[in-house]
């Protein structure tokens, strides 16, 4: 039985959709950060950095998120290319990029603040949204070219995370010039909407109290 | 039949270190930068973004050096616990930790204007080096007890990621305000010691021109 710590609307949101889609039991134990949730001995003792996701497995808890990813398909043998799999190269290259770059340019366009400071909030966003853009335009071709685990029909451990991260970037941006709505991507596009009318994702997002389009295209919440 | 697309002290280095550990056949290609080689429509399809390292497979490119490093754990057995080792979970931390925290810490601290041009270089390396100082020390406590997913006693590929990097931290110089030692996390240094004394390291500092102690005290 595994426990997934995390919060709704925030980065356990992927791993929450992840175990929905491979029918496996969990519990979902929401962190209450603003009570100092992330800092409390417990917690830490779960994630020294004090960051969700977390997810208790029987072999001791797990954070990063690619990390809890790969390790739930590889016990449940789902969502992803198995080793040996021809595709296995590219999916874990295309995964490892999403969590090394596109994962924390996506916190730096909601958290500019962070990597130099507040006065430095506008340009270090601006060159994440360069970034981004780049990034976003392979990862289109990638899904153009018409492999399983970035398509409409079939969801994967990146996939999901990928939809994640666009939702983000979509409504969250600190400043609101670099929401890039997923229609600039269609073959990306057409994962979101597909992955939305899935019953175990749409189950999840209305759990997190999320009402309507989750991936394909959200309004901006940027004042 | 690997094809390592490689350039000596870049990220390839971890690669080309564990195939020689590994033993496995392979080909390493050097990549002639100064001849703008990374910008080419062969390389492009290889690595679309244009960075090292890049690697053929029998599946097809590659490139992302954790992800590289996973493909080859687990296609060759011995320096990484399989899937259904208890210590999968823990290593796969690790290893995404390392991929997403420390290795990109690691490149605003070498190249920090990257983060938000020449004016920013002041701010982004005061925010990114006790950033760095928090990861290794918790890095290092993990690591205490001999792991399985870094054991301080046999190589590893987690061990060799790690060491690329300690190679690199060490090398500002002693003064230098950046510069961080090995000798300071004890864990990690049983690791770096080991893997300098692996005849793999050994080969490749040598054809890299790394010098003895590419881990524990790197040239500067």
């Amino acid at each position: 039985m595994y426990k997934l710590h995390g919060i709704a609307d925030w980065g356990s949101q992927v791993v929450h959709m992840a175990l929905a889609e491979m029918g496996v039991p969990f519990s979902f134990d929401t962190v209450d950060w603003q009570a100092g949730g992330l800092k409390t001995a417990d917690f830490l003792a779960l994630n020294p950095f004090g960051r969700v996701p977390v997810l208790e497995t029987p072999n001791g808890p797990i954070f990063e998120t690619a990390a809890i990813l790969l390790y739930l398909s590889e016990k449940h043998g789902k969502l992803a290319p198995a080793a040996g799999a021809a595709d296995r190269g590219a999916f874990l290259t295309w995964l490892t990029l999403v969590t090394n770059s596109v994962h924390p340019d996506a916190m730096t366009l909601l958290h500019p603040e962070r990597p130099g400071g507040e006065a430095m909030s506008e340009p270090v966003a601006d060159a994440a949204h360069a970034r981004l853009q780049d990034h976003l335009a392979q990862l289109e071709k990638v899904a153009a070219s018409g492999v399983w685990w970035l398509s409409p029909d079939h969801p994967s451990i990146l996939s999901l995370y990928l939809l994640m991260l666009m939702r983000w970037i979509k409504a969250f941006p600190a400043y609101a010039r670099h929401s890039i709505p997923s229609q600039t991507y269609p073959a990306l596009h057409a994962m979101a909407v597909g992955h939305e009318a899935r019953p175990a994702i749409m189950a999840v997002l209305a759990d997190e109290g999320i009402s309507g389009p989750a991936f394909s295209n959200p309004p901006c919440e940027t004042a | 039949m690997y094809v390592l697309h490689y350039f000596p002290d870049t990220a390839s280095l971890a690669i080309r270190m564990v195939l020689a550990e590994l033993g496995v056949q392979h080909r390493c290609a050097l990549i002639d930068r100064e001849a703008g080689a990374l910008n080419t429509p062969e390389y492009r399809e290889m690595q679309p973004l244009g960075l090292i390292p890049a690697m053929e497979t029998p599946d097809g490119p590659m490139f992302e050096t954790a992800a590289i490093l996973l493909y080859l754990a687990d296609r060759h057995p011995g320096l990484a616990p399989a899937p259904d080792h208890s210590a999968r979970a823990a290593f796969l931390k690790w290893l995404f930790f390392t991929s997403t925290n420390i290795h990109p810490t690691l490149l605003q601290l070498f190249y920090p204007e990257r983060t938000a041009g020449a004016d920013c270089v002041a701010q982004v390396l005061a925010h990114a080096k006790p950033k760095m100082d928090l990861y290794l020390t918790t890095l290092d406590r993990a690591a205490a007890g001999n792991p399985d997913w870094m054991p301080h006693d046999r190589p590893s590929i987690l061990g060799y990621y790690i060491a690329m990097l300690m190679h690199w931290l060490g090398g500002f110089g002693a003064d230098h305000p950046l510069q961080i030692n090995a000798a300071d996390y004890p864990q990690l240094f049983k690791v770096l010691t080991m893997l300098e004394g692996q005849h793999a390291t050994q080969a490749i500092a040598e054809d890299e021109g790394l010098g003895p102690t590419p881990f524990t005290a790197p040239l500067s």
